[in-house]
């Protein structure tokens, strides 16, 4: 995947729509006789966002203007960049199974399965290190900063 | 400065829990300092659940053990495998790898400790001096003042926060633009909440620190497999320098003292910039006595200082101002804020005993950096031994941990994850975090100021430019922008230049 000087404008042009967006909803806000009120620093925001905005869309035309072949901003690694959504659905799916599976199963499971994905190969040392770590924060964090990590159905 | 108080606060520092406290903290910042891929700034962020059950004078002394930890960490990995743990100790392995592979780690580290110690010994005593008589200063200050000081701060983390100006003011702005999401303050109006009563309170600051500083690099990380890092075999004998060792580097040392502190002071120059730039000067001044790139033990203790020095000025601006001169400094900025420790002059004030204990634990720091830094040139081949594999998802448990204990809330944990995809495609895209999560910290501030500013001269925004304090800090903004864009046009000049040479030669 390579994202390039079209990507810079678009960029710019993203931002702009959104400094848009911030104006108009800071605008429709009740206006304060004197300082500010709920809507001026938003709109403030916007002018300095939208100013932000052109001048990254006329970085993106100069450069065009000036090297129609340059190289591209990034090059980013198909599989690499899946690896990384990977990471991120099984953390998620990991968040949305805590409340229900438990710190502890759900902890181990997931450390695991992520030491494997990281790379590291030695089964047993990869499930003893992880147990041992996931009960040691457990009891730490329910003993001495006296926090309670979701138990679930099986401490419940 | 007062005598009494610093002597109370060397007593405090000495307290049998606060001494041990600050003892793990050094080992912490040394051990993920020394780490590849783990920054001073992620272990920072780990020690919050921590920092939320001690005293602000424990909480901040952690904090700077583990800076200053940190800050000489990154020399260890810089020698040994040739991968500085942080930018601040890039310089430091132009000499101490070169050394490594003669077979002279052990020396090279040694020096580094000891050249360590001599910077953050110096650095100590730069805060102690500077840092009340800022505050005091700082006192004076009115809401004109303090919102143009909250616009200078974003400019300098924005031009000093790595990548080109315009992303890192974009970043800068996202930030603000957070920072009004929720309730506000003057009719208690709800603004961009789009109907989620979680963010009725605004965006969390942990989350998004969180997010933006460890989950990223742990996504990172995840791009591919991660190996152990080898580091050369070693005899770690002859580590501590000899008096001719001591001679041959005190040039060195003076130049690091000097710039280390100079740089730390200024804000938005960090440890990064101190070290090459007093590489440099060192280079040239000791000339044909010393051949700088060989493994000299002279070019590897010039930037160990210079980087150590820094330490003790970048607190300066952080602690006197609210203002962070790095990114582990905002980090810094953040957790204190979240621990209820509000950095600026009123801090010297309503948290004295802190802060004393503070510039006086900064020395007994510099003496457990000393101890522990000798320690760890013995073991460090088994700290960079520790398979990354392993270590990253269990830095992510800590992350989540974390963030839960904030308000024992998964939404938090959820919305980490989410500043952690944004905080990757940022680093991809070479737009620094460091702006956005300090516009989050200052946009609070900076709207109060401004809004106060405008209700005592009744909407009459040329009260920024009139008020001296004011214009000086608005004058300086312009000037860091300007700075960084000549910077960076002279350095596109010089990339056309070397880039048409070869072509022109072939011609």
């Amino acid at each position: 995947m390579t994202f390039g000087k079209r990507f810079d404008a678009l960029t710019g042009a993203g931002l702009l729509g959104l400094a848009g967006y911030v104006y108009w909803e800071g605008s429709s806000m009740p206006q304060a006789a004197k300082g500010l009120g709920p809507g001026g620093y938003p709109v403030f925001i916007a002018v300095g966002m939208a100013i932000l905005a052109v001048i990254r869309i006329v970085q993106a035309l100069v450069r065009y203007v000036r090297d129609k072949n340059a190289a591209p901003t990034l090059t980013l690694s198909r599989g690499a960049f899946f690896r990384v959504l990977w990471f991120l659905a099984l953390v998620f799916a990991y968040l949305a199974l805590l409340p229900h599976a438990g710190f502890i199963p759900a902890s181990i499971a997931l450390l695991v399965y992520l030491t494997h994905f990281y790379g590291y190969r030695r089964l047993w040392a990869n499930v003893l290190v992880n147990v041992v770590f996931t009960i040691s924060i457990y009891l730490l964090f329910r003993h001495f900063f006296l926090v309670l990590l979701p138990t679930g159905g099986l401490f419940g | 400065m007062s005598l009494g108080y610093f002597l109370e606060g060397l007593i405090s520092s000495f307290e049998p829990m606060t001494f041990l406290i600050m003892f793990l903290a050094t080992v912490a910042g040394i051990v993920i300092g020394a780490l590849p891929g783990l920054t001073g700034a992620m272990a920072i962020i780990l020690s919050m659940p921590i920092l939320a059950r001690i005293t602000p004078a424990q909480a901040l002394l952690v904090l700077a053990a583990i800076f200053c930890g940190g800050m000489y960490g990154g020399s260890i990995s810089a020698i040994l495998i040739s991968t500085p743990g942080g930018p601040s100790a890039s310089a430091t392995l132009l000499d101490g790898y070169p050394m490594a592979k003669q077979g002279r780690a052990g020396k090279a580290m040694g020096i580094a400790v000891f050249a360590s110690f001599i910077g953050g010994i110096f650095s100590s005593f730069g805060l102690l001096l500077v840092a009340p008589l800022l505050a005091r200063l700082a006192l004076s200050f009115q809401a004109q003042d303090y919102f143009s000081l909250s616009i200078f701060g974003l400019t300098i983390m924005a031009s000093a926060g790595g990548g080109a100006l315009v992303n890192g003011l974009v970043a800068g702005w996202i930030g603000l633009l957070l920072s009004t999401v929720g309730v506000d303050g003057n009719m208690g109006m709800s603004r961009f909440t789009f109907g989620f009563p979680s963010l009725m309170s605004g965006v969390n600051l942990l989350p998004v620190l969180i997010g933006i500083f460890a989950m990223s690099q742990l996504l990172e990380n995840a791009e591919g497999l991660l190996v152990a890092h080898q580091s050369l075999k070693q005899d770690l004998k002859d580590i501590w320098p000899s008096w001719l060792d001591m001679k041959r580097i005190s040039l060195s040392l003076a130049v690091g003292c000097v710039v280390g502190i100079f740089i730390g002071i200024m804000p938005g120059a960090g440890g990064a910039i101190a070290c090459f730039m007093a590489y440099d000067i060192a280079r040239r001044l000791y000339g044909s006595r010393a051949k700088f790139g060989s493994g000299v033990i002279e070019g590897v203790a010039a930037p160990e200082c210079a980087n150590n020095a820094c330490t003790g000025g970048d607190m300066v601006p952080l602690l006197t101002l609210g203002i962070p001169g790095d990114v582990q400094t905002a980090v810094m900025l953040g957790a204190l804020m979240l621990i209820g420790v509000r950095p600026g002059p009123l801090l010297f004030v309503e948290q004295r005993e802190a802060v004393y204990t503070l510039l006086a634990g900064m020395f007994v720091i510099q003496f457990l950096i000393l101890f522990l830094g000798l320690a760890a040139c013995r073991v460090s081949p088994r700290i960079l031994a520790v398979p990354p594999g392993l270590l990253n998802p269990i830095i992510l448990i800590f992350c989540v941990v974390g963030t839960f204990t904030l308000g024992n809330s998964l939404f938090d944990v959820k919305m980490a994850l989410v500043f952690g995809f944004i905080g990757y495609l940022m680093r991809k895209f070479g737009y620094p975090g460091a702006p956005l999560v300090l516009g989050l910290i200052l946009g609070p501030i900076a709207e109060d100021h401004l809004n106060r500013a405008l209700l005592v001269t009744d909407n009459d925004w040329t009260t920024f430019v009139t008020r001296p304090i004011s214009c000086f800090f608005l004058i300086l903004s312009v000037l860091s922008i300007a700075t960084a864009l000549y910077s960076s046009y002279r350095e596109a000049k010089l990339a056309g230049k070397t880039a048409a040479e070869p072509a022109g030669g072939r011609g």
